[in-house]
């Protein structure tokens, strides 16, 4: 979220590697084969990730260019999880464990028995549970090769790293104040960077 | 310490923030960029500045309006530079607020103040022009910054310079 609503929370990455020259026909082939897919009710599946329109988060057919919007391409990464809340796992837990004991006629558990109930009870909850889906933006200039990602967290820029390289193929590297004082240096032969950094007392 | 531990553990972007806090201050808000580009940029109701060559780091927060440059420069002295700042820049039009934090150089809760859209395809060039054109701004203080700092004129010139701010009452 942010490209088109809201208050905006960015981070910057750039290509690192090259795209293909025909980046728009890449792109919508790409964009198809790992768009999202939702997660079957009453399967094991906890979680999905794939690309949807940034227009709408329901529309994951890529069948034209509505994405490109010269010369950025916009797009969102949407991720689903489904989570069993702890204390539902706790009371199904307790609920099962009394049911076994009283089939089996055993007053304490062995370890190995209560992992595997546990197991059996965590997997028909996530059958049960929702997924609850996230959200985030994505814009990539063509020209420039800079890539936006509409969000700050840690894990979601994690997650969609790791996901533009597994569609695309193409690695990028986030600008650190490192890189950017790199880019200044490029376009600024004058600019030495020094190290370490600046001392603003006289310590 | 090797190249990836440099690019990860500098202090750049802490050093910007409070090198900003400084060139606001002294010109009253006015930035002017070497492009001919002039704006005004405040530090916006908050600021967080930090000394992390203590285990745990040692910071201090102020938010509101309670807070003057004069606290900023006081903790400045104590060792600690600014690690994330509310910032409001007013470039002709345009008007920017956010929160930028230095380390990562991460900027959150930018709000677009734009007139209502007819379509999508306007929605989104008004914002993305929006973004860029803040993106291009910071970019082009950053560049002054780092000609500032790293420059041999600031061992001669403008670290005295600062150090004249930071003592001024």
């Amino acid at each position: 979220m942010g490209l088109y609503t809201g208050s905006a929370s960015y981070v910057r990455y750039r290509l690192i590697d090259d795209p293909p020259e025909r980046v728009k026909e890449f792109a919508l082939e790409k964009l198809k084969e790992f768009s999202f897919r939702e997660i079957e009710a009453g399967t094991l599946n906890e979680k999905s990730a794939g690309w949807v329109s940034a227009e709408n988060m329901a529309s994951t057919f890529f069948d034209d260019l509505h994405f490109s919007k010269e010369p950025y391409f916009a797009f969102s990464l949407r991720i689903d999880v489904r989570r069993v809340p702890g204390l539902a796992m706790k009371a199904a837990m307790l609920r099962e464990e009394i049911k076994y004991k009283k089939n089996s006629g055993l007053e304490v558990l062995r370890k190995k028995d209560r992992d595997l109930l546990k197991e059996q009870v965590r997997q028909e909850l996530v059958k049960r549970s929702l997924p609850a889906p996230t959200l985030f933006d994505v814009c990539w200039n063509t020209v420039t090769n800079s890539i936006l990602f509409f969000s700050t967290s840690a894990a979601a820029n994690e997650e969609f790293v790791g996901w533009f390289f597994r569609a695309f193929g193409l690695k990028l590297g986030r600008l650190l104040p490192y890189d950017l004082a790199g880019v200044a240096a490029e376009k600024h032969s004058g600019l030495e960077i020094h190290f370490p950094s600046v001392s603003f007392t006289n310590e | 310490m090797n190249d990836e531990a440099i690019r990860k553990q500098n202090t750049f972007g802490r050093d910007f923030l409070t090198w900003l806090c400084y060139k606001t201050d002294e010109h009253a808000g006015k930035m002017e960029l070497p492009s001919g580009e002039n704006f005004f940029l405040w530090i916006d109701g908050k600021i967080v500045m930090e000394d992390d060559r203590a285990a745990p780091p040692n910071s201090v927060s102020y938010t509101g309006d309670d807070f003057t440059n004069q606290d900023i420069k006081l903790a400045v002295r104590s060792g600690k530079k600014a690690r994330e700042a509310r910032l409001r820049i007013e470039h002709g039009e345009n008007t920017w607020t956010f929160t930028l934090r230095g380390d990562r150089m991460e900027l959150s809760g930018l709000k677009i103040d734009m007139p209502k859209a007819a379509d999508k395809d306007e929605q989104f060039f008004g914002r993305i022009m929006c973004i860029e054109s803040l993106n291009i701004l910071l970019d082009g203080l950053y560049t002054e910054f780092l000609m500032d700092v790293h420059s041999e004129q600031w061992k001669e010139k403008g670290f005295r310079q600062f150090q004249k701010w930071l003592k001024a009452a």
